[in-house]
């Protein structure tokens, strides 16, 4: 079916055929019957839509909905946080958003290793937290690497807090 | 975009939710929930996920209520969050469950880029009743099966009656460019339904 005629009568069931537009679509509608068994089709699109949108809600579902929702709210005003609102369902996981944070904080801790491994170029005692991080970097095979994907898949908090413990270690 | 009437009553509960009343809050929800809910559902495809989509949309009104102008019609800027939310769900899903998100799309093993319809049939040999909801099954069936926006396009403006200026405002879009998902939309179905319509019969005469 042409195109020209599915976007006319698609205009029509709308309201929004322009006079020339119309007079178009009454000349083809009237010199071809495949044209109008579209137009009942789109007719019956329609119909069919707004019976799916009809389709009843049950009341106990909206008033679970409505008490989880004052809930939610409620705990917004006390300052608690959501779990304790009595969610009407599981929590969603957002684990997308939390790889993005991590890949974020990987980023800035390398770019601030990379500078130091730029600024330094041989570690001295004085440098230890620098060195650390730029030893934890080779270790890791990483000293060349910009790759975020790689420090995405690292575990970034164990890797903080073993440079942590590193540079917190007496020196000597 | 003409400036909403501060008549219209879903203005007028909005200017007080604003103003602290949170009844108000409660009968915007008594006069919106289902519609949004519909919606929503058939948007995410998951009745539970509806739900926390709708009671979030909610959450996100009572949020922007402080800086809510009524510039535009309440429905406009409601479905234009939830349709907002919804897609960030669609998007979550998709990358927990990537094997799906084909389906999701639109894009499928059927014709011309087009997923297949699977017809489903079984039970009692049809009457007029039957018949009617398989028509109905198949319908929904075809819907699940368009890209959201087209989907979302076309519910605002059958459902909604929202205008395509509206449209093109919930969802980011030129006027023409929703003429187009909304012609897109009609013709996918009007196809769809049509070529369901034999392999149906097909179905029915093997039992």
């Amino acid at each position: 079916m042409s195109e020209r005629l599915d976007a006319l009568l698609s205009a029509r069931c709308d309201g929004r055929l322009a006079e020339a537009e119309r007079a178009e679509l009454d000349r083809l509608l009237g010199a071809s019957e495949a044209a109008r068994e579209r137009a009942a089709q789109f007719e019956r699109v329609d119909d069919s839509l707004r019976s799916l949108a009809e389709q009843p809600v049950a009341d106990e579902r909206l008033d679970r909905s409505l008490a989880a929702l004052r809930g939610r709210v409620a705990a917004a005003a006390e300052g608690r946080p959501r779990a304790e609102a009595a969610p009407s369902h599981p929590p969603r996981t957002h684990r997308g958003q939390a790889l993005a944070v991590g890949v974020a904080a990987a980023a800035l801790a390398l770019a601030a290793a990379w500078t130091a491994v730029l600024l330094i170029p041989m570690p001295s005692a004085q440098d230890a937290e620098d060195s650390v991080v730029a030893g934890d970097l080779a270790l890791l095979g990483l000293e060349q690497s910009d790759d975020l994907e790689v420090i995405g898949e690292l575990d970034l908090l164990e890797f903080l807090a073993e440079r942590e413990q590193r540079a917190a270690r007496p020196r000597g | 975009m003409q400036p909403s009437d501060r008549n219209d009553p879903d203005v007028r509960l909005m200017l007080a939710c604003r103003g602290g009343d949170d009844a108000a809050l409660a009968e915007l929800y008594r006069r919106w929930a289902a519609r949004l809910l519909r919606y929503l559902e058939r948007i995410v495809k998951e009745p539970a996920v509806a739900e926390e989509l709708l009671q979030d949309t909610f959450v996100r009104v009572l949020d922007a209520r402080e800086r809510y102008a009524p510039e535009a019609r309440f429905s406009t800027w409601l479905f234009h969050i939830a349709r907002n939310l919804a897609c960030n769900e669609l998007a979550r899903s998709r990358s927990r469950h990537p094997h799906l998100s084909a389906d999701a799309s639109g894009a499928g093993d059927g014709e011309a880029g087009r997923p297949r319809l699977v017809l489903v049939a079984g039970g009692p040999r049809p009457d007029d009743a039957t018949d009617a909801r398989r028509e109905h099954a198949q319908f929904a069936a075809a819907f699940a099966t368009l890209p959201e926006r087209q989907q979302s396009a076309l519910w605002l403006s059958v459902v909604e009656g929202h205008s395509y200026e509206e449209i093109a405002a919930a969802l980011g879009s030129s006027v023409q460019s929703i003429k187009n998902l909304v012609h897109r939309a009609r013709a996918g179905l009007a196809d769809r339904m049509q070529n369901a319509a034999p392999a149906a019969a097909a179905a029915e005469k093997k039992r």
